[in-house]
């Protein structure tokens, strides 16, 4: 039998553990951003983004099939969904906010980066609430990763992004976000995979 | 008071049997899971999970609900407020026991 805790975390958090998910999502924020990083000006073309968006949604409903058929469907408390509900909302405004933020004005910090670090934290206590366990330790860490990268000019360390080729803060944070979210991703599939290795008993 | 023997002895054997355990455990967790999740959760071949599942339904503990999803036959599982009320009492009873068991003295 497995770990108890590992069942009540597994079947309370099924959905968030769909790691895979994140991977198109992630691509498609790192392709955007490094398109943006090409312009010199309005963008006029937008080839780039519409078919990488289109390519994110038909490797989402793919990975959807894949979850389904390979781990299962499992059906989320009504509790469990308001608040997850509740909480992209809020999420979507402070991003929104933060994003308006860092394009109007010159800042020290990356109010963006800010906001997907204490969004991640916030998440983490919200699905580590009622199972209390080692578990998805990247999201603290990448907590911490991604306000660390927001606060670096204000630390001294400027323009840190130009090492890396790309134009300004925000790309550089996108980019940040873009691979974080998808090697989180992968992260959260091995977990599940671990955690619901399938081994079928002989009869 | 009862003695730990007695409290063993008043374990809800239909629960206690650990893939049956595992499978309300998991129920409670959510609002139902369907039977690959199960199997792959317990490890129990299809026959197996059927017939625990048919016991679990049998006591009332959960519902079953055979439906089609994108054309293909899906068996959802849902624990009923019985099942809901003898986990919790089955879990709270493992607890008060192994709190109990450390005060034993050899």
């Amino acid at each position: 039998m497995q770990n108890v805790k590992n069942i009540r975390f597994v079947a309370t958090n099924f959905y968030n553990l769909q790691g895979l998910r994140a991977v198109p999502l992630g691509f498609l924020l790192l392709l955007v951003s490094l398109w943006a990083n090409t312009l010199h000006g309005p963008a006029r073309n937008f080839l780039v983004p519409t078919l990488g968006l289109a390519s994110a949604l038909v490797v989402l409903f793919v990975i959807d099939r894949y979850y389904s058929h390979t781990f299962g469907r499992v059906e989320r408390t009504p509790e469990s969904r308001r608040f997850e509900w509740l909480f992209s909302v809020v999420g979507g405004i402070l991003a929104l906010g933060a994003f308006l933020l860092d394009v109007s004005y010159k800042l020290p910090v990356s109010m963006l980066g800010l906001v997907f670090s204490a969004g991640l934290l916030a998440d983490y206590i919200r699905i580590t609430w009622l199972v209390k366990g080692h578990f998805l330790l990247y999201y603290p860490l990448g907590a911490i990763l991604m306000a660390g990268v927001s606060v670096l000019p204000a630390l001294g360390v400027s323009n840190w992004w130009y090492v890396f080729g790309i134009a300004n803060q925000l790309i550089g944070i996108t980019t940040v976000i873009a691979i974080f979210t998808m090697i989180a991703g992968i992260w959260g599939h091995i977990f599940l995979v671990n955690a619901l290795p399938g081994r079928v008993e002989n009869n | 008071m009862t003695t730990p023997f007695e409290e063993l002895a008043g374990l809800d054997r239909l629960i206690h049997e650990p893939a049956r355990l595992s499978i309300m455990t998991a129920l409670a967790a959510c609002k139902s899971a369907d039977y690959t999740f199960l199997q792959r959760l317990t490890g129990l071949t299809g026959g197996n999970l059927s017939s625990h599942i048919s016991k679990l339904e049998e006591g009332g503990l959960i519902q079953v609900e055979k439906r089609f999803v994108d054309k293909r036959p899906n068996t959802q599982v849902q624990i009923t407020d019985k099942g809901r009320i003898a986990i919790e009492r089955h879990w709270t009873q493992l607890d008060n026991l192994r709190k109990e068991s450390q005060k034993w003295k050899p």
